[in-house]
């Protein structure tokens, strides 16, 4: 590589390319490449590779890895463009052009800044960082979700209870000339209704029954006689648990379409329905709306 | 209680707050702002004497040197550490607006900001409370060599050692960087400033002529050098001959001013060298494979590299655009600072 120097002090000769490069090929064209551009103009200086490398303290390597235009054999292009900035300043040329031209020929990175690899994860950012709004969003969302799924308990709730409110109002017909007025109007939930309203139902009529289970949108069960405790009809195969008031298993198991179960024992029961659109439950005869009590086809409830 | 809506509405910022100069990064922008860190301050009259500020940042620059009493015109950072409290949290109050387009809110970003590595735990502390005052919702530090080096482009998380030589307007700061972190560091509170005093004593002491810190920074930018060149500069400069009293003009030459500076520029060499020393020696082979870098206003000095060459006998290379560097590589630090914790430094 050296060794051309002594060619090409004579430039108006055309010199055959000889190198990798290929840059120079005689003095009308100018070299292509910046590396090309400072390789002639250091011999046109009649400097060698060693003379700039004794004054820029680069490696010989170095020098001609720029002369090459071989970027990739050198660390970075930090260093890179230091180096062609600092070898144009040494050989009076305009830097920036060649800069300019290097922008064009090789692109610029930038600093890669990453966290080391070894540690995993990335590291918190104490307050209110970017991570942490994120977080307030998804707060957010999962509290909307929650404010609604309480919307719609709620407004079930207030069809069971209304429901519940006519059925009392019917109780109460039935039930006033008895004279019996203990049955307040403010009743919270089904299960306490059944609670009430056995003992005023118990010397009238089943004709209330049935009124009230049609009330309760299913079908009319023809109670035959006056049924005692906690009764599953099976319309459909399900599954159901039921435990007593001791928190002992009174039934349990898989149960195929009609089947006809009566669940003995201290009240309240725990029931446990797995596939509560397939059974009707009644208690002491009074049919119970499963539908507040079931969440994607499974109800749990406890009936006193 | 809405700081962090505040927050959202508002551009994160990083801000290298130099001696000299002043420049702020805004995430998804760059370098959005470069004005000099001085605060013109017009002090009424009368018994309830107010203080209202004048001018900031260029403009304010233009008064040094003329203002009148009722003006004074202060350069609230020394030696790259706050030497005003108060006038540097307004100053920055005022760049941090002119940077912020949205009217709605007051701005109050996430503020990235840079510390000399030397500072003491006080002066560190006092930069954070300045940068709280002025309206940042938080404040997080980084160390000037870092941030150098990562706008200078060096691969500051491989495990390979970068050197970065960081002069600025008051400090040269000194550092050795690998894996994301700094194994070596050292502030010296030589910079431009010191610069520009070493020449107005020269001329003080060897003309007998009086310049403005203006002048003196003129000088030193079209004349200064570092090493001697082959060719020799000159200049006209006009002062106050202190034995006449009397406006004069004289001629300086660039090897006068490379006199000047020899002093301040050995303490930089020095500074260097004790770096060197100190470096672990698998890092030096880094070192000297791949050279040093030089960025700040420090290394526009014209053959400064060619004198840290020779004084060192390793390659020293001049960063691209080496003004804007630290604020550069404070805003690459921004841009991912959810996921790099350990190039922040601790106050």
């Amino acid at each position: 590589m050296n060794g051309e120097a002594g060619n090409l002090n004579n430039l108006t000769v055309e010199v055959p390319e000889d190198d990798a490069a290929g840059a120079i090929s005689g003095r009308v064209a100018a070299p292509a490449t910046v590396g090309g551009i400072l390789r002639q103009a250091r011999e046109e200086q009649g400097l060698s590779t060693e003379a700039v490398a004794e004054v820029l303290r680069f490696s010989v390597r170095q020098i001609e890895h720029i002369e090459n235009d071989d970027y990739q054999a050198l660390p970075g292009a930090t260093l890179v463009r230091g180096f062609i900035r600092g070898y144009a300043k040494f050989l009076r040329l305009d830097p920036h052009a060649l800069i300019a031209q290097l922008d064009a020929a090789v692109p610029q990175n930038s600093s890669d800044v990453r966290p080391p690899s070894s540690i995993a994860g990335p590291v918190g950012v104490s307050g209110l960082g970017g991570g942490s709004v994120r977080m307030i969003a998804v707060a957010l969302v999962v509290l909307a979700v929650c404010v609604f799924g309480l919307y719609l308990f709620v407004e079930a709730d207030e069809q069971v209870l209304s429901q519940a409110q006519v059925q009392l109002e019917q109780v109460n017909k039935t039930a006033l000339p008895a004279g019996n007025s203990q049955t307040s109007a403010e009743s919270q939930s089904v299960a306490s209704v059944n609670a009430e309203t056995p003992p005023l139902l118990a010397p009238e009529a089943d004709a209330t029954v049935v009124a009230l289970s049609e009330q309760a949108d299913v079908e009319p069960v023809a109670i035959s006689a006056p049924v005692v405790g906690l009764l599953l009809e099976f319309d459909d195969l399900s599954w159901v648990e039921a435990r007593d008031a001791n928190q002992a298993v009174v039934l349990v198991g898989e149960f195929p379409k009609g089947t006809r179960k009566v669940v003995e024992g201290k009240a309240p029961f725990t029931l446990w329905i797995g596939r509560a659109s397939a059974v009707r439950v009644s208690n002491q005869g009074r049919v119970i709306d499963l539908k507040a009590f079931t969440r994607e086809d499974v109800a749990r409830l406890t009936v006193d | 209680m809405f700081g962090f809506l505040r927050s959202y509405f508002s551009n994160d910022l990083a801000i290298d707050l130099g001696t000299a100069n002043t420049l702020i990064y805004m995430r998804g922008k760059g370098v959005v702002l470069d004005e000099p860190s001085v605060v013109a301050i017009r002090i009424e009259g009368g018994p309830n004497a107010k203080k209202t500020i004048q001018a900031v940042g260029k403009e304010a620059k233009t008064m040094i040197g003329r203002n009148p009493k009722e003006i004074s015109v202060i350069r609230p950072l020394k030696d790259g550490v706050i030497a005003d409290f108060t006038v540097t949290e307004q100053m920055l109050k005022q760049f941090i607006k002119r940077v912020h387009e949205s009217r709605l809110f007051s701005p109050s970003p996430r503020i990235i900001i840079c510390v000399p590595s030397g500072s003491t735990q006080v002066e560190r502390r006092a930069i954070r409370e300045s940068a709280l005052g002025a309206g940042a919702s938080q404040v997080y530090l980084i160390e000037e060599p870092m941030a150098a080096a990562i706008g200078a482009g060096l691969p500051v998380s491989d495990a390979t050692g970068s050197m970065v030589v960081d002069i600025g307007g008051g400090t040269t700061e000194v550092g050795v960087i690998s894996l994301g972190g700094m194994v070596y560091a050292n502030s010296v509170r030589v910079g431009g400033d010191k610069f520009d005093e070493a020449i107005i004593s020269y001329i003080s002491r060897n003309y007998g002529m009086q310049i403005g810190d203006n002048s003196a920074e003129n000088i030193k930018k079209k004349i200064g050098s570092a090493f001697p060149g082959a060719e020799v500069r000159e200049m006209e400069v006009s002062g106050i001959n202190r034995a006449e009293g009397i406006p004069r003009k004289f001629t300086i030459s660039s090897n006068e001013v490379l006199e000047a500076l020899s002093e301040p520029l050995n303490q930089v060499v020095k500074a260097v060298k004790d770096a060197l020393e100190k470096t672990p020696p698998e890092l030096g082979a880094d070192i000297a494979e791949r050279g040093l870098v030089l960025t700040g206003g420090g290394a526009l000095l014209a053959d400064l590299d060619r004198l840290l060459t020779e004084e060192t006998g390793l390659p020293v290379i001049v960063a691209d655009d080496p003004l804007t560097c630290v604020a550069r590589g404070s805003g690459i630090a921004l841009e991912k600072m959810d996921k790099l914790g350990s190039i922040f430094a601790n106050e």
